[in-house]
């Protein structure tokens, strides 16, 4: 028994047992707590993969009109990235899952070429709905995915555009798609009207498109976005400025390429005796759209030109 | 074990069987120069040094096993991975095909589904820029019927009198392929005859290949 107050008796051994034992406890938990951290990201990378694979099916456009519904485990964020760089440009994804009521650093970003998806830079939620829209401009160039957790009140539409949103909803999937009885979180998107509205899309036909709304601008807050099909239209809607130029330029250079092919194939079918006389507008197609700076004017008058042309047996797309 | 009460009542460091602790310490001899006591009194000093040795030994010898079980359960988890990544490509490369003779650079028809256009098919050989773009690592089309007898390899000195379409084929570092995944089509081209243009269209068969290591 210690009778000394003044001292504490500890021998070489415990000393040695106790510092070593205290760092071999350290390293346990600090490699348990990188085993946790490691087997998030795969998480996260692994489900980034699976969501890229379910987008597959979206680019036959035969899934075109219908909403897909992915349901997850957990509450999520969905990054989304685009990069205008190299030929046909890149889309990433990256995944993040809540994890003790926070979001970790996400996974792995997963790039691909061949998609086109229109989203906010980042979508939070456990539900999310997919669609899918073919966006020809003059031939069909890709089908375009769009991405969205969140809830869209559409008010005052042109009865086309209505019809359509009412396709979506039909097959169950688009629940958050609202005409009437819109919740208050919903995002209000306006037809050509200003009031107290946070999207409002303006016509720019003149007397030159097949449809009302096949052109024109679309504004949000502060963000100014000219668009050109309905496809792009909803583009627009769906997504934040930044992504919304990337992936148009990102369409762009889609164009530029497939022009290219359209023009040799002719060139091809020429030398066959059947002659398409598209040569000259799928030149000019390629360099404007190589040119593209956001503005659709030359572009869609070279468009409207090369859809005439196309016509008859020798005609290089339907 | 206790703290014997010197004079100066401080706290000392005590070692088993160290003897005297005014000694301060194994380590120092005494002054003598008889060996033999001199190795005596080292002798003594051994046990508490065997001591702190064993837990030395023990607790090296934790450590080195549980780093051999963690390195086990990384082996297996790492193993894993690499089971799961071919299982998404396998996953993947059954949703590429479906998507690829549908899309706008080989498609026919955007109201067609499973068309080929051979004349765009054979424009789209080894082009370069679309190497990346599918993440597939070759792309072949096969007319299967009706078939000329022989395996002839397309080229556009050839066309259409062949039956084989090595759109591109990305082969770098030799790797084998792990999974072909096909579909068959329709193989539709412009023929001109008696002065007459015609969609011509046979049957055939998509292949897309994967490597091992894909990226």
């Amino acid at each position: 028994m210690i009778k000394n107050k003044k001292g504490i008796q500890l021998s070489f051994a415990w000393i040695f047992a106790l510092i070593a034992g205290a760092v071999i406890l350290f390293l346990a938990i600090f490699i348990a707590a990188r085993f946790l951290d490691i087997g998030e990201y795969k998480t996260d990378t692994e489900t980034a993969k699976r969501i890229d694979i379910l987008l597959n099916p979206l680019q036959t456009s035969f899934e075109e009109g219908k909403v897909t519904k992915i349901n997850l485990p957990k509450e999520t964020e969905i990054y989304n990235d685009c990069s205008t760089s190299g030929n046909f440009g890149k889309q990433y994804i990256s995944l993040s899952q809540e994890s003790f009521n926070k979001f970790p650093r996400p996974g792995e970003k997963i790039g691909f070429e061949n998609k086109y998806i229109f989203s906010s830079n980042i979508e939070q939620g456990k539900i999310f709905y997919i669609f899918s829209k073919n966006f020809e401009y003059p031939f069909k160039v890709s089908s375009v995915i769009y991405l969205t957790g969140k809830n869209y009140c559409f008010k005052d539409m042109p009865s086309r555009i209505k019809n359509e949103i009412l396709g979506l909803k039909s097959g169950g999937s688009a629940e958050n798609f609202y005409l009437e009885n819109c919740p208050l979180d919903s995002i209000k998107v306006c037809f050509n009207i200003n009031e107290d509205c946070d999207v409002i899309i303006e016509d720019k036909c003149k007397n030159d498109c097949e449809n009302e709304f096949d052109k024109g601008i679309v504004r949000k807050d502060r963000d100014v976005m000219e668009y050109s099909t309905k496809t792009l239209m909803y583009g627009a809607i769906f997504s934040d400025e930044e992504i919304y130029e990337c992936q148009t330029k990102r369409l762009m250079k889609r164009i530029e390429n497939l022009a290219e092919v359209y023009y040799d194939e002719s060139q091809f079918l020429s030398s066959r005796d059947c002659n398409t006389g598209m040569e000259p507008e799928l030149l000019q197609l390629q360099s404007l759209s190589q040119s593209f700076d956001g503005n659709f004017i030359l572009l869609n008058e070279i468009v409207q030109e090369i859809n005439e042309k196309n016509i008859g047996v020798c005609k290089l797309w339907e | 074990m206790g703290i014997k009460r010197g004079k100066n009542n401080r706290a000392q460091l005590k070692t088993k069987k160290m003897g005297n602790i005014k000694n301060q310490g194994f380590l120092r001899p005494r002054k003598s120069n008889d060996f033999l006591s001199f190795l005596a009194f080292n002798c003594q000093n051994i046990r508490g040094q065997l001591k702190i040795q064993q837990m030395i030994f023990m607790l090296l010898a934790i450590t080195l096993f549980f780093s051999l079980v963690g390195l086990f359960f990384l082996t297996y988890s790492l193993g894993d991975i690499k089971q799961g990544f071919i299982d998404i490509q396998k996953e993947n490369a059954q949703k590429i095909v479906s998507i690829l003779s549908n899309s706008a650079e080989f498609s026919c028809s955007s109201k067609r589904q499973n068309c080929i256009d051979m004349d765009k098919a054979l424009i789209m050989k080894d082009r370069e820029e679309y190497i990346k773009f599918w993440q597939v690592d070759s792309i072949e089309i096969r007319k299967l019927y009706p078939f000329e007898g022989k395996e002839i390899e397309c080229s556009i000195g050839n066309y259409p009198n062949c039956n084989i379409l090595k759109v591109f084929q990305k082969r770098d570092n030799g790797a084998d392929l792990i999974a072909q995944q096909d579909n068959y089509v329709s193989l539709c081209r412009k023929e001109v005859k008696n002065g007459e243009i015609y969609e011509k269209c046979d049957f055939g068969l998509l292949i897309v290949g994967f490597e091992e290591n894909e990226n």
